[in-house]
């Protein structure tokens, strides 16, 4: 399908932007700011960095400690539960710091003690309350060992009270399209940070494309690469030697994000944004192929370096436009013209991985939308090459969409 | 025809109302050192880039090999335009292999072939340093490298003198020179017609458009009136006055100009210069490329004349 001329143009745009100082200071400072946007809060808030451990002292501190244990684990919490023979010994190990809660139970409630100072600082919560959550398991454990005392005290057989105390299913039928799945504030934020990873790299390498195409053709190495080089060849590999580096610098980048969420705990970041991330590395392989096409020819309209921007403002609006459809999408997930918006290729890029990381994404929907924008880039592409050489080796007047729509012909 | 030639035939180019080529046609045979001069815009540039595939042409073609030249035939072919085309900051080792491999050397062969014409042209040294690191000299060597690392049977090199000093010049002539020699086809344009004169075996002249002029120096010169250098120190000025179909061209000192009208008799001259006293000079004028480049460009268009 590509000929060695591809594979050359190509390897040279990838080669030489990985020898540019400028592409490792840039991804190193993309990655320190990830890196920081998830790891400062963390610092500032002293989120969960050591799974909460409870010491048990009192009536049933065995079983409640295999209660709390169970209850944790199936809550995906990092809790561990041990008894401890006495609350002297309990506050020993609180100071010690190999204990982080030491809860006495009693037969009319517990007493939940914290370290307060003095003893080891404590970094899994405030020194003064327990998060919600743990306090929330704690609680459930212990009314469950109550009332499986309470029961057993009556006489009732140990099957009855495993099956009176057993959690019942709930489940959640709508009738409304969207509000089936959950649409919580970490999915708008992890919408809007899809949206604006995808925005920030299509519009860095798309500007990457039309720069480096109007500095081939302005400096003049397209006309000795005409020479050689099937004009379909010089367009095709252009573009994807710059995405291979644009991919490869997102792929790091949202790996830093990842290695640091996971350094510093998963709290951090909405749960949604495990879906979301393939979506937004695959949608920018796809939203690089339909933007970079139409980012080539607006450079190879360029007579001049000063023309670049104002060659590639329709596009950027289309992008920018996308964007604020996002941000539109997350106030308002269950709006009727976002699934269509979505589904059309100038905005399908950046909204898809946006409705992924929302939730609100179907599977025929992402099928669908993925169709449309490969036919899209196709076609663009198509329209790109018919232009290009005509473009590249015109000189002068500076060249007009018209041209481009009409596939080189002035 | 050989079929190897070169043959470009009623090239017709129009920017909007302007003819840039009008039926433009000449040959280039194989191995030949090709000049081609013309004003500036009389359309050598276009003509060149037309023979590359740069330009489409609105009418006419250009053939090589036995057939219309298409991208196998351009890849076989080296080119050097005129505003110069490299990758600025790409480093020159890199670049010439580059283009080396796209026009369908190995990578070994190709960084071989670099590395010798890096050498050849006295760039060593500056194998990595970008080419907007170097010297416009320098520059142009690097591109006429560029033109030529893949050992191309034709090259193209449009005006790849302009703005060297006489060492270069020399050292690009020479290069040139040999590369011929060895059976390389290059057509080249110039406005340093003495450099033309010297360096081609044919040249093309181009005015407005149109090809006023194809063929060797004795060619070009062949259908011109003879004319005759005499110098007769004791002759008084007006001696050669009356001579039958004989015209003072010009003088300088004692030494006369004369043109020789078809069947004038070149020994009735010497005789009559030899009646005045000793004659010191005595021989036929053979008119330098920028007489012929002159008289070419400055005839009426009726007139052009058109050796092939």
């Amino acid at each position: 399908m590509f000929g060695s001329g591809f594979r050359l143009i190509a390897g040279r745009e990838t080669t030489e932007r990985l020898r540019s100082r400028a592409i490792w200071i840039g991804t190193v400072i993309t990655a320190l700011v990830v890196a920081a946007a998830i790891v400062i809060p963390h610092l500032v808030s002293g989120g969960p960095a050591t799974p909460v451990k409870v010491g048990l002292v009192g009536v049933g501190a065995q079983k409640a400690a295999a209660q709390i244990t169970a209850l944790a684990r199936a809550s995906g919490q990092g809790l561990s539960a041990t008894p401890e023979p006495s609350l002297a010994a309990a506050r020993s190990d609180l100071r010690r710091g190999t204990i982080t809660v030491a809860l006495e139970v009693t037969p009319k409630g517990a007493i939940a003690t914290i370290d307060s100072g003095g003893g080891r600082v404590l970094r899994a919560f405030s020194s003064s309350s327990l998060p919600a959550s743990v306090q929330a398991t704690l609680e459930e454990a212990l009314f469950l060992s109550h009332a499986t005392g309470v029961l057993t005290s009556a006489g009732l057989p140990p099957a009855i009270i495993r099956q009176a105390l057993a959690p019942r299913p709930f489940t959640v039928t709508s009738i409304g399209r969207s509000s089936s799945r959950a649409t919580s504030t970490g999915g708008a934020v992890a919408a809007v940070a899809s949206a604006i990873l995808l925005y920030v790299f299509l519009a860095i390498y798309g500007q990457a494309v039309v720069s480096g195409v109007a500095q081939e053709k302005t400096s003049r190495v397209a006309e000795i690469l005409l020479g050689a080089v099937d004009p379909v060849d010089l367009l095709t590999g252009k573009v994807a030697g710059i995405g291979v580096v644009g991919a490869l610098q997102l792929f790091l980048v949202v790996g830093v994000g990842l290695g640091a969420s996971a350094l510093t705990g998963t709290g951090m970041l909405p749960p949604t944004i495990w879906a979301a991330l393939p979506s937004v590395l695959l949608w920018f392989i796809l939203g690089y192929a339909l933007y970079g096409f139409a980012y080539a020819a607006a450079g190879a309209m360029v007579t001049r370096q000063e023309d670049i921007q104002f060659a590639a403002t329709p596009i950027s609006i289309v992008m920018v436009l996308s964007y604020v459809l996002v941000y539109l999408m997350a106030s308002n997930p269950t709006a009727p013209w976002a699934p269509v918006v979505a589904l059309l290729p100038p905005f399908a890029p950046v909204l898809q991985p946006a409705r992924v990381a929302l939730g609100l994404s179907t599977p025929p929907e992402f099928i669908a939308a993925i169709v449309f924008t490969l036919a899209a880039a196709w076609g663009i592409a198509r329209l790109a090459a018919r232009m290009y050489a005509p473009a590249l080796t015109s000189g002068g007047a500076r060249l007009t969409w018209r041209f481009f729509l009409r596939g080189g012909r002035e | 025809m050989h079929d190897d030639t070169l043959s470009v035939r009623d090239l017709v180019k129009r920017f909007g109302s302007l003819v840039a080529l009008d039926h433009v046609s000449f040959d280039v045979r194989p191995g030949e050192l090709f000049g081609f001069v013309g004003a500036n815009g009389a359309g050598k540039t276009t003509t060149m880039r037309i023979i590359m595939g740069v330009n489409a042409a609105d009418a006419g073609e250009v053939r090589w090999g036995g057939a219309t030249i298409g991208r196998d035939g351009r890849r076989r072919i080296g080119y050097m335009p005129e505003e110069r085309g490299l990758y600025p900051k790409m480093a020159l080792l890199p670049q010439l292999v580059f283009l080396a491999r796209l026009h369908g050397m190995g990578p070994q062969e190709a960084y071989e072939s670099s590395k010798r014409w890096i050498g050849r042209l006295g760039l060593s040294g500056r194998e990595h340093s970008p080419i907007e690191a170097l010297s416009h000299g320098n520059q142009q060597r690097a591109q006429l490298a560029g033109a030529l690392v893949f050992s191309p049977e034709l090259a193209i090199l449009d005006e790849p003198f302009a703005g060297l000093d006489p060492i270069a010049v020399d050292t690009m002539k020479e290069v040139l020179r040999e590369e011929s020699r060895r059976g390389m086809t290059i057509i080249f344009s110039s406005h340093q017609l003495e450099l033309v004169e010297d360096t081609c075996d044919r040249v093309g002249i181009i005015r407005s458009g149109r090809m006023v002029a194809v063929g060797s120096l004795e060619e070009l010169s062949a259908h011109r009136l003879e004319e005759l250098w005499v110098d007769a120190p004791a002759a008084p000025p007006s001696w050669a006055d009356g001579l039958e179909g004989v015209k003072v061209l010009e003088s300088e000192g004692t030494r006369l100009l004369l043109e020789l009208a078809p069947g004038a008799d070149d020994q009735a001259i010497l005789l009559r210069a030899l009646a005045t006293g000793p004659v010191a000079d005595f021989h036929r004028h053979r008119p330098t490329l920028s007489e012929l480049f002159r008289s070419a460009v400055s005839a009426p268009n009726e007139e052009e004349s058109d050796v092939r």
